[in-house]
């Protein structure tokens, strides 16, 4: 019991099954999730059944994803509120109580040689959904905004392929999702969404390389939903340690085609001159077109030092 | 001499080398699976120091618990990693099927920073176990079938009567899965404890060294408390200090699961330790 982080799957920084736990993105986007993620109060029971572990968890408070200050430097147009010209935000309501409980359960195990993960999760949408209400007598659009609840189920397999690889994969099916409209006449647009996930690691002595693909697809897509009907991001990746693991570093080309106009390569490095001390260096460079994910930061790259005292 | 008698004669000869050299491949190889099927008991658990040396002769240390236990078709091992604070909660467990199968290992791998447990591909064990100078594939138990082996003679070592056989990969993928050309190894003859390895590479120069420091027999069984492996290309050394060991507890056989890592080690999952080596 208690304010706990929970990660289901093995995506690498990305999230397929991995949805309990809302994520800070005041620092940006492409923060380590382990940074990121925001816990929640939560119920939560492990079992262990022979080769298996089951897992069922109750959320019992609602807490949304973070968004970064307006205008800041790490502010985009994922992040967009309703334009005040025409829209109006006049209704908030709030998630307490149990309609602010999150419902969950897992299983972990093993079939033959093959990692198996099954998943399910009733919880709320964590990034807001306007629903169009009416218009004031100004003319503007009412708008709700709302953090509707969907149910999630899926699952997950890895299999050590040999020849120094391991194959992961994912799929998670999403129902009653909601999203904002702003073309409808009322409330906002259903439809059902599928995320999935192929990942391939290949280890190279000290050397952890991965590639992954993410597809997303709205099934019921409608024009004028702002949410686009297919999204795919790739993502490669080298980690690896040096120097009897004084020194790890992480190296990550990511792009949501075509990578000309949404991509990003970045550099994460940790050193640990001594085991109570722990330097980091992280250098993002972003690339594309201002009106996407990555590309909305081209012009602020980032550069950060960090220093950390270990106890 | 009359042909035919002259041929008799060769021919003996040469029948006579061949089971000579027969009997000494076979020696070597009765060796190394003594070597490999000597007693370990039917369970394990220690704790262990970890201890790496840099170049300058700075040490760092990592403190864990390692735990093992036969099953009828397999060898399983969970290591639990305790100290220090930025390797607190790392964990791994590996399930090492008996070599007459002829499968692969699996390996996972716990980390909490990411609270994820991650399938590691056993086909490349050439990496360095939590940064230190042995390998993956150095903790492996030994595979008499992966290797040729040759007797090369006899040596005494910390006065003790050693076999010294030197092993070839006998396949590209048991090279490439440990990077070592050619190994040159002494075995303990009245124990069958290893007491020493050499790791030669590719052009035959010895690039590093494992030394047994230590020896002690612990219920009733002949074990390794403290080994050294030297890399003599980076200067750098690693030690394995068994500080608390103890065979054939009772081990729940829920700590040799994929799940069990991430759990970690609760209070009351293990037996007191009976027994300490120093």
């Amino acid at each position: 019991m208690g304010w706990q982080q929970v990660v289901w799957g093995r995506a690498d920084e990305l999230r397929v099954l991995d949805q309990i736990n809302p994520l800070d993105y005041r620092e940006g986007v492409i923060g380590l999730l382990e940074d990121s993620r925001i816990a929640v109060p939560m119920i939560r029971l492990v079992q262990p059944v022979a080769e298996w572990e089951l897992e069922a968890l109750v959320i019992t408070d609602f807490v949304k994803n973070q968004a970064p200050a307006v205008g800041s430097e790490f502010d985009a147009p994922i992040f967009a509120t309703p334009d005040p010209q025409m829209f109006v935000v006049d209704s908030r309501p709030g998630y307490d109580g149990h309609s602010g409980f999150g419902y969950g359960a897992s299983a972990n195990g093993r079939i033959g040689t093959v990692d198996v993960s099954f998943v399910a999760l009733n919880a709320r949408q964590q990034d807001p959904v306007y629903a169009v209400e009416g218009q004031t007598e100004e003319g503007l659009i009412r708008l709700e905004r709302q953090f509707p609840r969907y149910s999630m189920g899926g699952a997950g397999v890895a299999i050590d392929a040999g020849h120094s690889i391991v194959v992961r994969s994912e799929v998670a099916y999403f129902d009653n999702w909601r999203v904002t409209n702003p073309y409808r006449a009322y409330g906002s647009d259903q439809t059902a969404m599928t995320k999935s996930l192929l990942g391939v690691d290949y280890l190279l002595r000290d050397w952890l390389i991965s590639t992954q693909w993410q597809h997303q697809r709205l099934l019921d897509w409608q024009p004028g939903m702002v949410q686009d009907k297919r999204d795919d991001l790739f993502t490669v990746s080298a980690e690896g340690s040096q120097f009897q693991d004084r020194l790890k570093t992480r190296l990550v080309f990511g792009m949501s085609p075509p990578a000309q106009d949404d991509s990003f390569v970045q550099g994460i490095f940790t050193y640990k001159p001594v085991d109570w001390l722990k330097l980091g260096l992280e250098v993002d460079v972003f690339f594309g077109k201002p009106d996407r994910q990555f590309g909305a930061y081209a012009n602020r790259d980032q550069v950060r030092l960090s220093a950390g005292y270990l106890f | 001499m009359l042909p035919i008698f002259k041929t008799l004669t060769v021919s003996a000869l040469l029948l006579s080398a061949a089971a000579a050299m027969a009997a000494e491949t076979r020696t070597a190889d009765d060796i190394i699976r003594q070597a490999r099927d000597r007693d370990d008991g039917k369970s394990f658990m220690s704790q262990v120091s970890l201890i790496l040396i840099d170049k300058q002769g700075n040490s760092r240390i990592r403190e864990f618990s390692y735990l093992q236990k036969d099953y009828p078709d397999s060898d399983k091992f969970t290591m639990y990693f305790s100290a220090p604070s930025d390797v607190r909660d790392v964990a791994f467990h590996i399930e090492n099927p008996r070599e007459a199968l002829g499968l692969e290992d699996s390996q996972w791998m716990y980390l909490p920073v990411s609270r994820q447990t991650r399938r590691i591909s056993t086909t490349d064990k050439r990496g360095a176990f939590m940064g230190s100078d042995y390998s993956y594939a150095d903790l492996d138990k030994i595979r008499a079938e992966d290797y040729r082996q040759t007797l090369v003679g006899e040596e005494q070592l910390q006065g003790r009567d050693c076999y010294v056989i030197e092993r070839e990969p006998a396949t590209p993928a048991v090279l490439a899965k440990t990077g070592y050309n050619k190994l040159k190894v002494w075995v303990d003859k009245k124990n069958s404890l290893v007491l020493r390895q050499d790791f030669f590479d590719v052009k035959g120069v010895m690039f590093k060294q494992m030394r047994t420091l230590k020896t002690e027999t612990i219920d009733q069984i002949d074990s390794i408390t403290l080994s050294e492996t030297e890399d003599f290309i980076a200067g750098t050394r690693s030690q394995l200090r068994f500080n608390q060991l103890q065979y054939n507890v009772a081990l729940d056989d829920r700590l040799f699961t994929q799940t069990a890592i991430k759990r970690g080690l609760k209070a009351g999952d293990l037996p007191e330790y009976a027994v300490s080596a120093r």
